[in-house]
């Protein structure tokens, strides 16, 4: 029960996740499947919460020193899902613009700034591999530097236009097509084995 | 007012997430617990009006309603299936929430194989051995434009490009072979040439994302000093 | 005078047939059929105009899909042909498509009508050469499997990203500061999650024999209670249950840069000696790695997703590169099942390379012959 049953369930839906692939006609069955999957999502969702919630009650019963910040979280938490709740059963009231300003003004900026970090962490990593002294590295960083200059490039520097197409065309080309069927081979390895129930990790252990 | 308010609350969250790069400090950890729970609530709002009622709930009520036994049944079931996930928060009965997982990874993972055979594998090789147009990428035709008109960019677009592709694959594939011995020949040959093909990608990938990234964060200093900025002078001045 | 008149009638029907026929012949070639290897949810209308431009500017199309009401297209005559699908959304929906043609002068002359009804097929044959693949690898699998079980050693070449860990666990202990292991940031739809969790499991119980503080940040609802369950077994098999607890692995947030912000606030709070960034990576990627650089961890990073690559080479200390990341649970573990599975791989890899070379030189002599019937996937 707790570990032969779960194993024929993996085999019996992967089985069932090649037919629907296979079989066309067989729209419907791939269909509930999907509802399914929304469902069992559904559930985790609130299994997931509870977790995210006995985080940070676990550093207000230790008396952590940010336990001020997790009763941030909490308050943002539940507001957040109570004026959206209350909002879309009664959009006449007010909390629905309420909860459409959280969203724009709090939100999205938080969102929009975090992605922005990536403009310093791309420099910085950049710097770092400048100082790499292996030949791989050089050779990383001027390829990294060629198409850098050719995106922008203009009047004495436009031939760095065409070395970063020949660039992206045919080398870059080539190592991602290898990559991938590789990745392809590990993708589908990976499925037979946990269909088959040679790879059981994932229900804890091997025994 | 009201507007002037929210985007300064807005600019506050923008600076305390950029404060972070100068080191953790109170603010950054307030905005970062803020997004958290903010994210999180909004989170469950959506998947509540998006996936729980229009997927899950609604349709198994129109089933009843409707008499539609095998859809109800079907969906009856599966809300039985996820109903097994809350026996994670007992101790003794955690183990039943491995059927709903094994259900989703055994058919997730089942799905998964023959679209990435197709895609990953047969179409990668194929449009290595044809050009999209259904050419050869080893076309005579192209080399000997390069011998009609020797230029530079007929050197490297016509004549060594689909060359240098196919060679390329090649030699990254037989990169990636696990049980080859380091001191097998084909592995010896392509060894130096795959490092370099696979180091000119990363690189140029990574040149190639640079600006956009660069330009997210001119997005952020725009709505500082293009948004936020003027309506600030307008209320001071006015 | 009977003759000479048939002789006449006969002579204009000679020199007047082929314009009867020129007008006769259609301004337009135009069929519907049933698409072929799908649900029956769509059906596709072939449409050639045979007239120029200038003739017929435009046509229309009056398109009846069940019992829904006549919909009317406007199809402007570019001289070319067009393929247009039209929805059915299920299988034995009677499609009919009536074509005018719309003269110069605004009239309409019809062109005819042409119908069918749309039909679910049993068998997608665009799939079968994958299946058929798919067989294959199943059958060296088991092939590989069983030989592996008999005993037989199979050799794996080093991977220098997974030699790493080992030192890179007994640093974090040495240090006395936690190892981080984040099992990328997408949800088990993603064979890659699962490719970590399995990496997660080895990790995992050499860090409970350490006695390493360990934390997994989560970021999907269903891998958190997967992670869960794997570092709970890990830790069991290392024979610490005593040194577990289910708040190691937990849910850190739900959205993309919420959750890298609150990762990379751990980070810079706990000091991990050592960060894991494995399994499916999006543009959060880089706050991660250097995140964890900053604070001056070992990353030991690998992902399948090859725009997220470049980021992680150039950050972190050592990365598994695509397969690498899927190779790993059979290396670490050393399990002769799984060892078998990667021999079975690398076979199938070396067939197709074989035939990859064969259909390149097949094909410079103009012969498609290979590659068509091996690596091109539609039937």
């Amino acid at each position: 029960m707790k570990r032969t049953l779960p194993l024929f369930l993996a085999f019996f839906f992967g089985i069932i996740g090649i037919i629907v692939q296979m079989v066309p006609a067989l729209k419907g069955l791939m269909d509930t499947m999907l509802d399914w999957m929304a469902i069992i999502a559904a559930f985790a969702l609130a299994v997931g919460i509870s977790s995210l919630t006995r985080h940070h009650m676990t550093k207000i019963r230790r008396k952590h020193k940010d336990i001020f910040f997790s009763y941030v979280t909490f308050i943002a938490m539940f507001f957040m899902t109570i004026i959206g709740l209350v909002g879309y059963f009664r959009p006449e009231g007010a909390l629905q613009g309420l909860f459409e300003n959280m969203y724009n003004y709090v939100r999205v900026p938080l969102d929009a700034s975090m992605f922005a970090l990536l403009a310093f962490y791309i420099t910085s990593a950049a710097y770092r591999a400048f100082r790499a002294r292996t030949w791989l590295a050089t050779v990383l960083l001027l390829a990294g530097v060629i198409v850098m200059i050719g995106r922008v490039a203009f009047g004495p520097f436009i031939i760095f236009n065409d070395i970063t197409a020949w660039i992206m065309k045919v080398p870059t080309t080539a190592a991602m097509r290898a990559v991938n069927v590789g990745i392809g081979l590990g993708i589908v390895a990976t499925s037979i084995k946990i269909v088959l129930g040679i790879e059981r990790s994932y229900l804890g252990g091997g025994e | 007012m009201g507007m002037f308010i929210w985007m300064t609350i807005a600019l506050f969250l923008t600076l305390a997430v950029f404060s972070f790069l100068f080191r953790d400090n109170v603010v950054y950890k307030f905005a970062e617990h803020l997004f958290v729970g903010v994210s999180v609530g909004y989170t469950i709002f959506v998947s509540y009006t998006n996936l729980f009622l229009p997927r899950v709930w609604n349709p198994f009520r129109r089933a009843l309603g409707d008499g539609d036994v095998l859809l109800a049944i079907w969906l009856g079931l599966g809300i039985i299936v996820g109903f097994l996930y809350f026996s994670r928060f007992s101790q003794n009965w955690s183990w039943v929430s491995r059927y709903p997982i094994s259900i989703t990874v055994g058919y997730l993972t089942g799905y998964s194989i023959i679209p990435s055979l197709k895609a990953r594998i047969l179409s990668q090789l194929h449009g290595t051995v044809v050009d999209p147009a259904g050419d050869s990428l080893l076309n005579a035709e192209k080399i000997g434009t390069f011998f009609k008109h020797p230029t530079l960019h007929n050197f490297f677009f016509e004549a060594m490009a689909g060359p240098l592709l196919v060679f390329g694959v090649f030699v990254v594939i037989v990169y990636f072979f696990f049980s080859l011995k380091n001191n097998n020949p084909v592995v010896r040959f392509s060894r130096n040439p795959a490092l370099v093909y696979l180091m000119v990608a990363f690189g140029a990938s990574f040149g190639y994302t640079f600006m956009g990234r660069i330009s997210l964060f001119i997005g952020r200093m725009n709505f500082i000093f293009h948004e936020w900025w003027p309506i600030f002078k307008n209320m001071v001045s006015g | 005078m009977k003759k000479k008149v048939f002789v006449l009638i006969g002579c204009a029907l000679f020199f007047f047939l082929p314009l009867i026929f020129a007008q006769e012949s259609a301004p337009a070639e135009f069929f519907l059929r049933d698409t072929p290897n799908n649900a029956g949810e769509q059906v596709e209308l072939t449409f050639r105009p045979l007239a120029s431009p200038e003739e017929v500017p435009e046509f229309l199309l009056n398109i009846t899909i069940g019992e829904k009401p006549v919909r009317v297209r406007r199809l402007v005559n570019a001289g070319k042909p067009v393929i247009l699908p039209l929805i059915t959304h299920q299988a034995g929906v009677p499609v009919k498509v009536e074509v005018q043609g719309v003269l110069p002068d605004g009239s309409l002359t019809d062109l005819g009508a042409v119908d069918v009804v749309s039909k679910g097929e049993w068998l997608n044959m665009n799939s079968m050469k994958a299946f058929i693949l798919g067989l294959l690898f199943i059958g060296l699998i088991i092939f590989y499997v069983g030989r592996a079980k008999r005993g037989q050693d199979l050799f794996i070449r080093k991977i220098p990203g997974l030699e790493a860990i080992d030192d890179a666990l007994g640093r974090a202990t040495e240090m006395g500061r936690p190892v981080f292991y984040i099992p990328g940031t997408s949800s088990m739809a993603d064979v890659a999650t699962l490719a970590s969790l399995n990496i997660l499991r080895p990790v995992a119980r050499q860090v409970a024999k350490y006695e390493t503080p360990f934390s997994v940040p989560v970021k999907d609802p269903i891998v958190v209670s997967v992670a869960q369950d794997v570092v709970k077994e890990a830790y069991m098999a290392a024979g610490r249950p005593d040194l577990y607890e289910d708040g190691i692995a937990y849910l850190a947030s739900m959205g993309q840069f919420d959750y890298s912000g609150a990762v990379s606030g751990s980070m810079v709070r706990e000091k991990p000696a050592t960060v894991f960034l494995l399994g499916m990576f999006y543009a959060e990627s880089l706050i991660l790695a250097e995140t964890a650089n900053s604070v001056g961890a070992i990353q030991i990073a690998g992902t399948d997703a090859s725009s997220q690559l470049p980021f992680f080479i150039a950050a972190c200390d050592y990365t598994l590169i695509g397969e690498e990341l899927y190779a790993a649970s059979a290396y670490m573990s050393r399990e002769p099942l799984l060892l078998g599975t990667l021999k079975a791989q690398d076979i199938l890899k070396g067939i197709l390379l074989v035939i990859f070379v064969l259909a390149v030189i097949f094909q410079l002599l103009g012969v498609d012959f290979i590659m068509d019937s091996f690596l091109n996937p539609q039937w």
